[in-house]
């Protein structure tokens, strides 16, 4: 099947939060609804960051240049690795991969252990209070089911995001990174194309990663890949043990033992 | 008429009993969420019920213990002192000759042991050791990933399951002889969940040393 991804491209980006919203809208994610709910975090950003109930946020980092100080916005959400850390350590077998690529969540079967909050480099997942359950973008792949494109990319006023096959949308992406470049912005990035077995939301970073609050080489960290061995090992270690043991056992069949006094000599002994 | 010896007091027993309890209960509930697969076919409520007894054993785990040591702390500085004891030649060739024992029982002879066998003295520490840790790392993995970092967490998400499989394969052989399934220690369950007394001929076998010390003196004899 043909693998599918979101480009979105900070350079075009204008921060109006159209998808933040319409993916609040489409998975009918509550917001807060009160006045200064939320903590002033001295940003435009209007969450601190993803939460429970919020699965995409744009951001607001800043970027030195030439001409000043600019605007470095971003695009955060689960960038669907092809090589997801979160569906490594799941436990409940909730995160799974799609073929088209999409690493879908389904609260049905998560059971709110946390494991892939702590285990993806990104912090993506997050925990939903009220259900008790993890939560994150799932590409609305429900609507792309339906030939239609993610909530997010529909709505965009800017044409700052596209979604087509994944393949198309890395020449996309590294066809601006060279415009950008050939208009003087020289730390122009390409991200998603090959980090974490390359990932499904792309983005073009018009000032460098680290300009946009974006991981530079991303992986999974050492203790969730030793979980793969650990498993395993764990039931080689009881498999070796209980076997030894009922050999023992087996060895002591017929074992008698004798009695013995404070005098040291055995009863038979002293009859 | 039988010697026995007080080897356990109630203290002890009651505190070796609800650990016991609770660790065996921690090891089924934490395997639900250890062994892939098992999640998913118990389903999401059986999941957190079980999560749900997980962290009550836990506490009952971590509280028994200190409840024990507040209790009798004369009991716990002499539990203490003999596991940190210092090794002499009886102790050094028990270690040596406790493989061939387990493997040839009917033809090994092993020599006198003090108060706390050598190779019970080695065990318990590292079960001791890896049962502070697992709580440890416990309470960082019930706080959540929302209170420390992710890094912290899946670190103790990794050491809590590797001092698990410390503590099981721990558990498993001091199972093996302690319940008396090895056959020279036939018989010995009941010292810890019985009265907590020993004959006189399974203390001069298993504890020679600290037998004769204790028939000597009387003090913890019974006679029956």
């Amino acid at each position: 099947m043909t693998q599918i991804a979101i480009l979105y491209d900070s350079s075009k980006c204008v921060a109006c939060k159209g998808c933040q919203v319409q993916c609040k809208q489409w998975n009918m994610l509550p917001s807060p609804l009160g006045k200064n709910v939320e903590e002033f975090s001295s940003s435009y950003q209007s969450m601190p960051d993803l939460n429970g109930d919020t699965r995409l946020i744009v951001t607001y980092d800043e970027a030195g240049t030439a001409g000043g100080v600019e605007w470095a916005f971003g695009r955060r959400s689960c960038f669907h690795c092809s090589e997801p850390a979160c569906m490594a350590v799941c436990t409940g077998s909730a995160i799974s991969q799609l073929p088209d690529g999409t690493v879908m969540q389904d609260k049905t079967k998560c059971v709110g252990c946390k494991y892939c909050m702590a285990a993806c480099p990104f912090g993506t997942p997050q925990c939903r209070d009220s259900l008790g359950v993890a939560d994150k973008c799932n590409l609305c792949s429900d609507r792309v089911a339906m030939g239609r494109e993610p909530a997010c990319v529909q709505t965009c006023p800017a044409g700052a995001m596209t979604f087509g096959p994944r393949d198309e949308m890395v020449a996309a992406g590294k066809k601006r990174v060279q415009a950008l470049k050939a208009e003087g912005f020289g730390k122009a990035e390409l991200y998603g194309e090959t980090e974490m077995g390359g990932m499904h939301v792309l983005h073009v970073a018009k000032f460098g990663l680290e300009a946009h609050g974006l991981v530079r080489n991303p992986s999974q960290s050492d203790a969730v890949s030793l979980f793969d061995i650990l498993k395993p090992l764990a039931g080689l270690s009881v498999a070796a043990v209980v076997g030894g043991l009922a050999v023992s056992f087996v060895t002591g069949i017929g074992y008698e033992k004798d009695e013995l006094h404070a005098e040291g000599v055995t009863k038979e002994e002293e009859e | 008429m039988t010697r026995y010896i007080q080897r356990h007091s109630l203290v002890a027993r009651w505190v070796h009993g609800i650990v016991a309890a609770s660790c065996l209960t921690l090891i089924v509930t934490g395997l639900v969420l250890f062994i892939p697969g098992v999640p998913e076919a118990l389903g999401v409520a059986t999941v957190q019920l079980t999560r749900d007894l997980h962290r009550v054993f836990a506490v009952a785990f971590m509280a028994v213990p200190l409840i024990g040591i507040a209790i009798a702390p004369k009991g716990f500085v002499h539990f203490v002192r003999n596991l940190f004891s210092r090794w002499d030649a009886d102790d050094r060739k028990f270690m040596r000759l406790f493989p061939k024992y387990l493997f040839s029982c009917k033809r090994t002879h092993m020599p006198k042991q003090h108060e706390l066998k050598s190779g019970q003295r080695f065990i318990d520490v590292v079960m001791i050791g890896a049962s502070i840790l697992i709580a440890l790392t416990g309470v960082v993995l019930w706080a959540g990933g929302g209170s420390v970092s992710a890094a912290v967490f899946s670190w103790s998400l990794l050491l809590h399951d590797v001092s698990c499989i410390v503590i099981v394969v721990g558990l498993l052989g001091h199972a093996y002889l302690g319940t008396g399934i090895f056959q020279p220690y036939r018989g010995l369950w009941r010292l810890m969940f019985g009265n907590g007394r020993v004959s006189e001929s399974d203390a001069l076998y298993h504890w020679g040393y600290w037998a004769e010390e204790e028939l000597a003196s009387g003090r913890n004899v019974v006679e029956k």
